[in-house]
């Protein structure tokens, strides 16, 4: 082979190579590009994928805006239906029981916060009893003695009709210094959260509202401030909290015959044989709560308050309606009504008078949780002890509690709530609590059908479980029974107030043969389920 | 005792024991929080609860890091056992910043 052969040779085979690398890179590229065109089809698939999935987001945001933006309000709901089965045991032997009184309350709560200072709640209620009918006559039963049913106190907790009545308004401004020391505060005026406070919330399960309810469980319009004082003091949970408020107005309603509307109530008119002038006053309440120590697990809380012209009957008075009352009986009994009796009767009903005012105390211990990890059950375990006394103030001319004299009650109350060692989840509680001759809570709002197991003058025993079912509904079984030493022990403050021993033969004797018959026993066992969400 | 009553009575004890139980408690949480770890933390359960959102909150706990997390936002705080995690963990789901749930005062 010649040299120029071998050149060209060698030069046809480099043609070859280049060609087929030629060849080989644009198969390769038309490779790739097909490749790349594919992946970019399907990234423009995925795109449109996205858009219309954003367009929808959009779209659904825009429906929620246009749906909640504007909407200021957080609801909660607490619906519980109740069945009770209540006796009331009279000193003469006597029963009246209603061994299936069933109930629905709902509570829808509101709440919000516009900033970091600034909170709103409220709380819209109902609680009717099943077959219950409007202006609560108690349906079909004739006993028109409903007067009090409607009281302000206890609006939401007597079982009533199917309005939805205001339980809580009220708006709370709070700041982490008071005045540039290290005092974090809260300023709060409205119909404030003043029932199922601690002690009381635990049978139930519920978070604890801001009195100690072994002296206050009643609605109220006021206002509270809070301050905060660990910081300053280095001791742990230290607070120290103003109340105050107007329990009831003596204002009249609109549209008087005289034009005074809202100007101060002349409770006794002329024409029903009063003098005109008016018997009460606004009936105010101011006190505080001081917490000394609360670690968390340990605490110790104390409240004080004093209620200003409280109301009540006049003894004077209650014994006349007494007397006119006894003498329509006796008529009724005969078979004859003079008619002069039954306007005696009504002429004698007695008014609400301004009957003086009270001091109320009390301190509470509580434990959330015994010891410090000694074993689950313990850790679980939640105990209270409390002590109250109530001092009542006479105003002049007019008794309370029966006395004209300055009288003082106590009652101490004990409380243990643990894991029910049966059941899953579920929880134990007992209760007892004992009050004296004088004992006078302002507790008439308390959720127990029989009345204010708080407020009895006597022993009051309570066992109740309670077992979540899910995150929203839990179950709730309660027996409460109440032994009373003393009348009046769910009375107002005047002489229908007067404690009677019921403990005594001879007193029980004379009670009866002025034709009253006390309770001296009474039950309630309840079964209920809550949804709370 | 009436049909209804005891119609209902039934219903709500079949009902109650037949139902699935709920293993974790958002109040429980809170009592917890207050007991174990405001001390260690120099502030209360609701400002714990809104350090995060509700997913943030959520990724955590799928995370298993619930008891990291609170350490690392309270370095005082040595140890949170386990069996408190699912309480405070509910607690802080329901309290976190974007929840619109207004803490109790």
């Amino acid at each position: 082979m010649t040299k120029s052969q071998f050149i060209e040779k060698k030069g046809e085979k480099m043609k070859k190579t280049i060609a087929l690398s030629l060849v080989t890179v644009l198969a390769t590229t038309m490779y790739a590009s097909s490749d790349t065109d594919t992946k970019i089809a399907e990234l423009e698939a995925k795109l449109q994928k996205l858009e219309k999935k954003l367009q929808s987001t959009n779209k659904t945001l825009t429906n929620v805006k246009i749906h909640d933006g504007q909407d200021d309000i957080k609801w909660d709901v607490d619906f519980r239906t109740a069945f009770d089965s209540l006796e009331y045991t009279k000193t003469s032997g006597k029963t009246a029981k209603n061994s299936d009184l069933l109930t629905n309350r709902l509570w829808l709560g509101m709440g919000y916060n516009p900033n970091d200072n600034t909170i709103f709640r409220g709380k819209l209620s109902y609680m009717k009893a099943y077959g219950d009918s409007m202006n609560h006559s108690q349906a079909n039963t004739t006993d028109g003695a409903t007067a009090y049913n409607t009281f302000d106190w206890v609006t939401n907790e007597n079982a009533n009709d199917n309005t939805v009545k205001v339980k809580e308004a009220y708006w709370l401004y709070m700041n982490d210094t008071f005045m540039g020391s290290e005092v974090p505060w809260t300023f709060s005026i409205g119909r404030r959260p003043s029932t199922d406070g601690l002690g009381i919330n635990m049978r139930e399960a519920m978070v604890d509202n801001s009195p100690l309810s072994h002296t206050v469980n009643v609605e109220f319009d006021g206002l509270s401030s809070l301050f905060t004082l660990e910081k300053v003091t280095g001791v742990s949970g230290m607070s120290w909290k103003l109340c105050t408020g107007r329990g009831l107005t003596n204002a009249k309603p609109r549209f008087q015959m005289d034009g005074t509307d809202y100007a101060a109530a002349n409770d006794t008119a002329p024409w029903l044989g009063g003098d005109g002038a008016s018997h009460t006053e606004d009936v105010d309440m101011y006190g505080f709560i001081f917490v000394p120590y609360d670690n968390g697990q340990y605490s110790l809380k104390t409240n004080w308050a004093k209620a200003d012209n409280l109301i009540g009957f006049n003894g004077q008075e209650l014994q006349n309606f007494q007397t006119a009352y006894g003498t329509y009986l006796q008529d009724l009994s005969d078979g004859t009504v003079d008619p002069q009796n039954a306007i005696n009767l009504q002429l004698a009903t007695p008014q609400f008078r301004n009957v003086g005012d009270m001091e109320l105390f009390t301190a509470m211990f509580k434990a959330e949780g015994i010891g410090d990890e000694i074993n689950d059950f313990l850790d679980d375990t939640k105990f209270f002890i409390s002590w109250a006394q109530t001092k009542t103030d006479p105003a002049d001319g007019q008794t309370m509690l029966g006395s004209t004299e300055s009288e003082t009650g106590t009652s101490t109350w004990l409380g243990v709530n643990m894991p029910c060692p049966l059941t899953d989840n579920g929880r134990i509680g007992f209760e007892w609590n004992k009050g004296s001759k004088y004992w006078r809570s302002v507790t008439y709002a308390e959720d127990t059908m029989v009345g204010s197991k708080i407020a009895t003058r006597g022993t009051a025993v309570e066992a109740y479980y309670t077992k979540p079912i899910n995150n929203a509904l839990s179950f709730n079984l309660r027996y409460t029974k109440i032994d009373y030493d003393y009348t009046g022990s769910n009375s107002f403050f005047g002489a229908e107030g007067t404690p009677y021993d019921l403990n005594n033969a001879a007193v029980v004797q004379q009670l009866q043969q002025a034709g009253q018959d006390p309770v001296k026993e009474s039950t309630d066992f309840r079964a209920s389920i809550s949804y709370r969400f | 005792m009436k049909t209804l009553s005891k119609l209902m009575l039934a219903g709500a004890v079949a009902f109650t024991l037949g139902s699935t139980v709920a293993s974790a408690n958002a109040i429980k949480g809170q009592k917890l929080f207050i007991k174990k770890y405001k001390e260690a933390c120099g502030f209360n359960g609701a400002v714990m609860a809104g350090k995060h959102t509700q997913n943030e909150w959520e990724a955590i706990n799928d995370e298993g890091k619930i008891a990291e997390e609170m350490m690392k936002l309270c370095p005082n705080i040595k140890k949170v056992k386990d069996k408190y995690v699912p309480h405070l963990y509910d607690f802080y789901y329901k309290y976190a910043s974007d929840s619109g749930n207004v803490p109790s005062c």
